[in-house]
């Protein structure tokens, strides 16, 4: 334990004593487990790790009693983000901010004197007198960047480029939205426009769709081509006559892919190519032991992988 | 005593052989109509048999029971409400595995249920075995196998009918339904509870049923949650709206996708149990006639002969009982009018009632011979690959490729091509096929184009007249894309349609299929025509006693006097007619709005052809022959054409009529029948307006145009 530890612990016999608070003896164990942890902790995680050290309060103590810290300044209560409140140590002249990843959920301390000056500096070019100030910065860890580093947001994709969605970081409700668009998770797009500000324009199949810069941000996607280990995927309409494929997915509107899955183009079904309209565009199909045709355009939404199973 | 008549239904995939089924069932007794509130074609039959009466309903053809189509909301709303008391499903038994999706579905409906097994023939022949014992064994229905073209187990079915109609026999299958993965029965279960908790049983339907649809995201059912229970309805939606979001967030995807998908899962076993297929390279000689009739080079060429074909026969061989039919119709008149004392009554049968209806009806052979091609191709299968060729072009306007077809027939007559649109799937597509068919110059305008480009284009009438039926080509184009982006928008229906093998059609099944259209159109036809003409011929006939400037004389007398003087006489009574028609309703009309036709160069008594031209477009050269006073009856059109001349009527001024003829409305048959196929007032409104200013706008062009260039 550290000499500042010990301090703050002393600090605090004296304090509780002189309120004449009830079971300062219960309440000194918390602190110094509290303080022996590094960690951002929540009040539920620190029962938990109170009852590993052998010692079983009740939730509704602990939580008073950090409280308690908070109000008596050896606490301070962070809220990230909208999640549960997590209490960290409150060291006395000393301050910290944190880098938050919204991968892994860590919280990462640091302190910067020139940015603490910088802050004070602003403040007063305004003006403003400052009493206190809260810094959180939110991102990728860099063990979440090492373990995905192929992975970027849609805003970052280049023009030109074709990736796949992997990931929506936005919530269900954007997920909801997207997927009623037809964007879902595993769809391939072209990134048609992407000027660095204003909205991407993506190609979606046969459709383009712009999509606003902040919504782009919280869609994570895979460049193609640095994927690994998976067969080629391509659309049914660039296959040519006679050929066999295996359908992988079907994308577009809601109605439009359950009408095809009503009529069969399930994954893992097997679908060969009859023939071409003389004009190049409605296409002929076999599936499933009957014949089905399908504009070029409608079949562009279909993702097979080339040789039966 | 056991119930004596039931309703059964047959329901199935399109090209499942239902209607021959249907037709073996019932025979001749049958009757055509249309659902309520919709296009959609409705059938209904009645057999006996035991002692029975049986009335059977033939249900749209389709692959699924969503509620994305009207075709598939009027069937599953027929099984729902009208409760049948069998329903059959017809199955083709050479694709099990599409058809069983429609199977299940319909099985998941409370329902009795009995699989037709269709087509087993074909079956065999493509070594495909069906195990049809453990089939209805493992979906606890009864399964009877037939050939529907052979007419071989009609009896079969009908006897199994009679044995499951029988009220006192359950519903059996209850205990052997789809079963979802665990996710979704669970979500299933959950909102089954609720529905059953919070429905008060305002909700008809089977509470699991309603909860499978509701996580389906199923517009109607919703629709009906809400407006059956209220209150508890918009609970309901909304925890189904909770059970759809955790479906989601568990599969990522849409419910409905999951559990299209999960179904099909579940027929894969049932496929996996009962189906054996024994050969790979079966011999497919439906492939091999595509092989030449959609190849790359000779497909197009083929499909231009074959409608070439069907054209020349419906209007030249047509023209034959035409004729007959014409004089028929004419014969009728005079024996009318030998019979009938003279008078208004005799002039309202024959100059209003028979001339009007008999106008229409010559129409019948052609129509007769056209539908006899359309069933033709529609039931040896060759109608979706006429889409298939021509889809490309038809998507341009932004219609479906089995457009081209009404739209080609259009030049023909536009009666039969407004209802050769049945064969259109998609509402939409329907009706602006429909909007934009009386652009297709139809051959009754031809007498007008002829008359007035001979008259004043004469070095040029060919192109002049070529020209006419481009600019109505061109108009349709552009017409069609602006309707399409304006009432019509969003997506055109997807192209996913099946190509069906190729069958040999029963001669049975064409005749009925034509006779049905055929005598929708005698029979709705009918009526609006007969007022329209009396109206017509009303306005035009009357008021009676017209003060004529020449002697008051009943024109009988007046020759008797002057006999030898026939020119004269000849003079008067035209001299009659015209004021006979200048001081008719019609004519008052006529002067009334020629102010509107003047920008485009039509006089009063052009107008009055326009009006008349409502009637049939044929009328527009009999009235004009009347108000141009063109007498002489040896050789009308010469003397028609030197009285157009003097009466001084511009080359601009003909053009600008011509291209008014082609645009406007085409004439009452065609109102009736878009009405009677659009089931709308508005819509038929719709065309009469839109077809009647776009032909003043057009016709205002030219004619202004006309006058700086000519």
């Amino acid at each position: 334990m550290n000499k500042i530890h010990q301090q703050e612990l002393e600090q605090l016999q004296a304090l509780f004593k002189e309120e004449g608070i009830d079971r300062a003896e219960d309440r000194i164990k918390i602190l110094e487990i509290f303080l022996a942890t590094e960690e951002h902790i929540t009040d539920t995680d620190l029962v938990k790790l109170l009852r590993k050290k052998g010692y079983n309060f009740e939730p509704g103590f602990v939580k008073d009693t950090l409280e308690l810290f908070t109000r008596y300044g050896f606490a301070q209560v962070n809220k990230f983000d909208g999640e549960q409140p997590r209490y960290e140590h409150r060291h006395l002249g000393h301050h910290h901010d944190h880098l938050i990843c919204i991968r892994c959920q860590k919280i990462i301390e640091f302190e910067n004197n020139q940015l603490e000056a910088l802050q004070l500096q602003i403040a007063s070019q305004h003006g403003f007198h400052m009493l206190q100030h809260k810094m959180e910065i939110y991102g990728l860890c860099s063990d979440c960047i090492n373990t995905r580093e192929t992975l970027l947001s849609l805003a970052s994709a280049k023009e030109g480029e074709y990736v796949q969605i992997k990931e929506f970081t936005g919530g269900s409700g954007m997920q909801n939205r997207l997927a009623t668009l037809g964007l879902r998770s595993g769809d391939e797009v072209e990134i048609l426009t992407n000027s660095g500000h204003g909205p991407l324009v993506l190609a979606l199949n046969c459709s383009r769709l712009a999509l606003g810069r902040g919504i782009a941000q919280k869609i994570i996607v895979l460049p193609n081509g640095r994927q690994k280990g998976e067969r080629p995927q391509v659309r049914l309409s660039q296959l040519k006559e006679g050929q066999k494929a295996t359908i992988v997915r079907v994308t577009g509107s809601g109605a439009f892919r359950r009408r095809l899955m009503e009529m069969g183009f399930l994954k893992g079904t097997e679908i060969t190519v009859e023939k071409y309209a003389p004009l190049q565009d409605p296409m002929e199909l076999i599936i499933k032991g009957y014949h089905v045709s399908l504009r070029v355009c409608e079949a562009a939404q279909v993702f097979v992988s080339v040789g039966s199973k | 005593m056991p119930k004596q008549t039931f309703t059964v239904a047959l329901a199935g995939n399109p090209n499942s052989g239902k209607t021959t089924i249907f037709n073996n069932l019932t025979g001749t007794r049958q009757k055509v109509g249309n659902w309520p509130g919709v296009t959609v074609e409705k059938k209904q039959g009645h057999v006996k048999q035991n002692g029975y009466d049986i009335t059977l309903v033939d249900l749209p053809g389709t692959y699924s029971l969503t509620a994305y189509s009207i075709e598939e909301i009027v069937a599953r709303d027929f099984i729902l409400d009208e409760k049948p008391d069998v329903v059959v499903v017809i199955i083709d038994a050479s694709n099990l595995e599409r058809n069983l999706y429609l199977a299940t579905q319909i099985r998941e409906l409370d329902t009795k249920v009995i699989f037709a097994l269709n087509m087993v023939d074909v079956a065999q022949e493509n070594k495909i075995k069906i195990d049809k014992k453990k089939l209805s064994e493992l979906l606890d229905v009864p399964v009877v196998p037939m050939v529907g073209t052979r007419n071989e187990g009609t009896d079969l079915l009908l006897n199994t009918i009679i044995s499951v109609a029988d009220p006192t026999q359950r519903i059996t299958h209850q205990s052997r339904r789809v079963k979802y993965g665990h996710e979704i029965e669970k979500a299933i279960s959950m909102l089954e509870t609720f529905i059953r908790k919070n429905s008060k049983d305002k909700i008809p339907y089977n509470p699991r049923w309603t909860a499978v649809k509701l996580l389906e995201d199923d517009k109607v059912v919703k629709e009906r949650v809400l407006n059956g229970t209220g209150a508890h309805g918009t609970a309901i939606l909304d925890e189904a709206f909770k059970g759809r979001r955790r479906i989601f967030d568990f599969f990522n995807d849409e419910p409905e996708i999951v559990m299209t998908d999960q179904r099909y899962g579940f027929i894969a076993g049932i496929i996996r149990e009962v189906q054996k297929t024994s050969s790979e390279n079966r011999v497919d000689i439906s492939r091999n006639i595509d092989k030449i009739l959609t190849n790359r080079i000779l497909g197009i060429p083929i499909f231009i002969c074959l409608m070439w074909g069907m054209f020349q026969t419906t209007f030249t061989l047509g023209a034959y009982p035409m004729e007959w039919l014409d004089s028929g119709v004419g014969w009728v008149g005079r024996t009318a009018s030998r019979l009938l004392p003279p008078g208004i009554f005799q002039d309202l049968v024959v100059d209003g009632i028979i001339s009007g209806v008999g106008g229409v009806i010559v129409f019948l052979p052609n129509i007769m011979i056209l539908f006899f091609f359309i069933a033709l191709f529609e039931d040896t299968g060759y109608m979706a690959r006429a889409a298939f060729l021509m889809d490309k072009v038809m998507h341009l306007i932004g219609l479906h490729g089995k457009s081209f077809i009404p739209m080609l027939m259009g030049f023909g007559c536009n009666v039969p091509a407004i209802m050769a649109t049945r064969t259109l799937e998609s509402k939409n597509d329907r009706i602006l096929t429909i909007l934009i068919n009386p652009l297709m110059s139809c051959s009754a305008r031809l007498p007008v184009y002829i008359l007035l480009a001979g008259t004043f284009f004469a070095a040029n009438a060919g192109n002049v007249i070529f020209s006419m039926y481009l600019l109505g080509i061109i108009l349709a184009i552009a017409i069609g894309r602006l309707f399409r982006t304006i009432f019509f928008k969003g997506e055109a229906a997807p192209f996913v349609m099946e190509l069906p093998p190729y069958r040999v059609p029963t001669f049975k099944n064409l005749m009925l299929h034509m006779w049905d259209r055929s005598k929708i159109f005698l029979r709705k036809m009918g009526g609006i025509i007969l007022v329209g003409s009396v109206i017509v011929w009303f306005l035009s006939s009357f008021p009676q006693n017209i003060q004529h400037s020449t002697p008051q004389n009943r024109p009988a007398e007046y020759s008797a006097e002057m006999t030898r003087d026939a020119a004269t006489i000849a003079e008067v009574k035209e001299a009659w007619g015209v004021e006979r028609m200048e001081n008719s309703y019609i004519g008052r009309l006529g002067k009334f709005i020629a102010p509107v036709f003047a920008p485009i160069g039509i006089d009063w008594r052009g107008s009055v052809a326009i009006l008349t031209g409502l009637v049939a477009k044929e009328l527009v050269i009999s009235t004009m022959g009347v108000l141009y006073a063109a007498g002489d009856e040896e050789n009308e059109s010469e003397a028609l054409q030197s009285a157009l001349r003097k009466s001084g009527m511009t080359s601009a001024a003909a053009l600008s009529f011509m291209v008014f003829v082609l645009i406007y409305i085409p004439c009452f048959a065609t109102i009736a029948t878009i009405r009677r196929e659009t089931n709308s007032w508005k819509w038929t409104f719709f065309s009469i307006t839109y077809s009647t200013i776009l032909a003043w706008i057009v016709a205002f062009i030219i004619y202004q145009g006309g006058r700086v260039l000519l």
